[in-house]
């Protein structure tokens, strides 16, 4: 509790703004804690407690209107230590390199178009980043997944494993929207993401549970 | 238009699906495998084909180029939006469309091509010697 209740003092005498940035909600905002985490960077999402022990304090700077009893986890200031390289995940995004940066158009032989090196490298980050925060935010495995091409440009990112599925398709270009679609028995989640690291959390999140 | 009769497809019955290598790995088909088609996705029913006979019908690439992969008919019509039909032509009596792949608003490409990666089974691997 007072390794918590430090962290938030300390975050009160940094500079607000950059730390604690977007965790003053809307007054009317009641969002299960899955949709309020989407808005904060995932290494913010500190583990506090139980549900059966939600801790008021720290909640109070958040919202008032958040139902505590629902949450387990309470918004934190996060690191900026960036997460290291796992090899695995390297492996995969060199194998992934060299197929996919030389296809050229009409790879397919149906008018496919070759994925730009941009939307290769946004690919690639978010494989890091997500892998990683499944290991260091969640205490996870190193789960890897696929890099590949579509006939459109974009590039999938797809993690499959026995007990649960994600796919990320990162389109050609940076305007249109990432969708995201993922299965765990019969849980679903399916939806559009931002490619900025602090939207990733719950993806992170998805993947790591192993119930 | 064909002269062959346009038969219902049961449940249980098979699919293959020509699967370029660039989707395969691991022996895993990728979601990249399908993909938003105006026609719908061509496949062809295994009560007139067999896998090597979806392979050897390969027209934009060669043969070789391909592996084939299934997708069990029921499956694939559980899914929101998606119907099965039995569209023969004249030269293929097993050829069958998967109709909803259209680029529509209404329509969850990304979750439809992650379900169908999910449900479809390499059985010939794009590096096997064609025969």
């Amino acid at each position: 509790m007072s390794e918590f209740l430090d962290i938030e003092d300390e975050a009160e005498e940094e500079d607000t703004e950059s730390t604690f940035q977007g965790l003053v909600a809307p007054k009317d905002w009641t969002a299960p804690f899955t949709e309020m985490v989407m808005g904060f960077r995932p290494s913010d999402v500190v583990i506090l407690g139980s549900q059966s022990e939600p801790q008021r304090d720290l909640f109070l700077t958040i919202s008032d209107h958040v139902d505590l009893q629902d949450l387990a986890f309470v918004i934190g200031p996060r690191s900026e230590i960036p997460y290291q390289p796992l090899p695995q995940i390297e492996a995969e995004i060199a194998r992934a390199a060299a197929s996919i940066l030389q296809l050229g158009n009409d790879w397919d032989g149906e008018g496919a178009i070759q994925p730009s090196e941009e939307t290769f490298r946004r690919a690639s980050a978010l494989a890091r980043d997500l892998a990683a925060q499944i290991v260091v935010e969640f205490n996870g495995p190193v789960l890897v997944p696929t890099i590949g091409p579509n006939h459109d440009g974009s590039v999938d990112v797809y993690w499959s494993t026995p007990s649960v599925t994600l796919l990320i398709n990162i389109p050609n270009s940076s305007e249109q929207p990432t969708t995201f679609s993922g299965r765990r028995g019969t849980e679903t989640v399916a939806g559009r993401v931002a490619l900025d690291e602090r939207r990733l959390g719950h993806l992170a999140a998805w993947l790591a549970c192993t119930r | 238009m064909s002269s062959w009769p346009i038969e219902p497809i049961p449940d249980p019955d098979r699919l293959f699906l020509r699967v370029l290598a660039q989707y395969v790995v691991a022996s895993k088909v990728q979601p990249g495998a399908f993909r938003a088609h105006v026609t719908g996705t061509s496949t062809e029913w295994e009560k007139y084909a067999t896998p090597r006979e979806t392979r050897s019908r390969a027209q934009s690439k060669p043969p070789s180029h391909y592996g084939v992969c299934f997708v069990i008919a029921g499956r694939v019509r559980t899914i929101p939006g998606l119907t099965v039909e039995h569209t023969p032509t004249e030269r293929n009596r097993a050829h069958a469309t998967i109709f909803g792949t259209l680029p529509a608003p209404d329509v969850d490409l990304t979750t439809v091509r992650e379900v169908l990666a999910a449900a479809a089974p390499l059985l010939i691997h794009p590096n096997e010697p064609v025969r």
